[in-house]
């Protein structure tokens, strides 16, 4: 019955990462503290989640015409190489400060969350 | 700056976090994207979610070369991601993404509280 709760877990991380919101972190929050994973194994199967999550979602955002192309190709630009040397120092790192690190992360990220002041949307197009 | 300069900033922070965390990086893209490349939000949301694609092949490729990543425990997160992803291509445009992300925060918060006391 776990892989129910998994493909459940997943679903529900798979609406909000399709948004752009974290899903995903709130998917290795799920896998850490209720499946008792580790840290770096909770980031690998968060990896192939999004893989999968992002392929359908962009589909539907390409068709509505919300993909700014010069956006996806220069961060992802910038992002490869920092991805990189990002992932080769979480296999490095110890899995209990890493634990911690990524709890920093996540305080910084849930007040700036909490606490953000709503734009005027959509009145700000370029 | 010119924005694409901005914009390749952004994503390697991105990167940054999603390499060392495996998720993470939308959540320096969307603010970076909207605050300081001015871009609107529904774009940058949706935007962001292109540019991180690649990145998590990337990563995938570095954590399956150090032998973290794991397609036996991975697969019915695949699987409900595929549809969440599906399901939320079609619904984006008519959600309250603002109350989303408050109570994305609340949750955020509990898990980095646990995380730093190392509970």
């Amino acid at each position: 019955m776990s892989w129910l709760f998994g493909a459940l877990a997943g679903l529900a991380a798979g609406v909000l990462s399709g948004f752009g919101i974290g899903g995903g972190t709130l998917l290795i929050l799920w896998l850490t503290l209720v499946q008792q994973m580790e840290q770096l194994r909770a980031g690998g199967v968060n990896l192939l989640y999004f893989i999968a999550c992002a392929l359908p979602a962009l589909w539907g955002h390409a068709k509505n015409g919300l993909l700014e192309k010069q956006a996806v190709l220069w961060c992802a630009a910038g992002g490869v190489p920092a991805c990189i040397a990002g992932a080769l120092l979480a296999s490095w790192l110890d899995v209990a400060l890493l634990r911690r690190g990524f709890g920093v992360f996540l305080l910084a990220v849930g007040l700036r969350e909490v606490f953000h002041r709503r734009k005027p949307e959509d009145q700000r197009s370029r | 700056m010119s924005v694409k300069w901005k914009y390749g900033i952004s994503g390697s922070l991105a990167g940054l976090a999603n390499g060392l965390f495996g998720s993470g990086g939308g959540l320096f893209l969307v603010p970076l994207l909207t605050g300081w490349a001015q871009l609107d939000q529904r774009k940058a949301f949706a935007s962001s979610v292109g540019a991180i694609l690649p990145l998590c092949l990337v990563s995938a490729a570095v954590y399956g070369w150090k032998g973290a990543l794991d397609l036996s425990l991975a697969w019915p997160y695949l699987a409900g991601g595929f549809a969440g992803g599906l399901l939320s291509g079609r619904i984006f445009r008519k959600v309250p993404v603002d109350w989303l992300r408050r109570v994305f925060g609340l949750l955020i918060l509990y898990g980095g509280v646990r995380g730093v006391m190392g509970l």
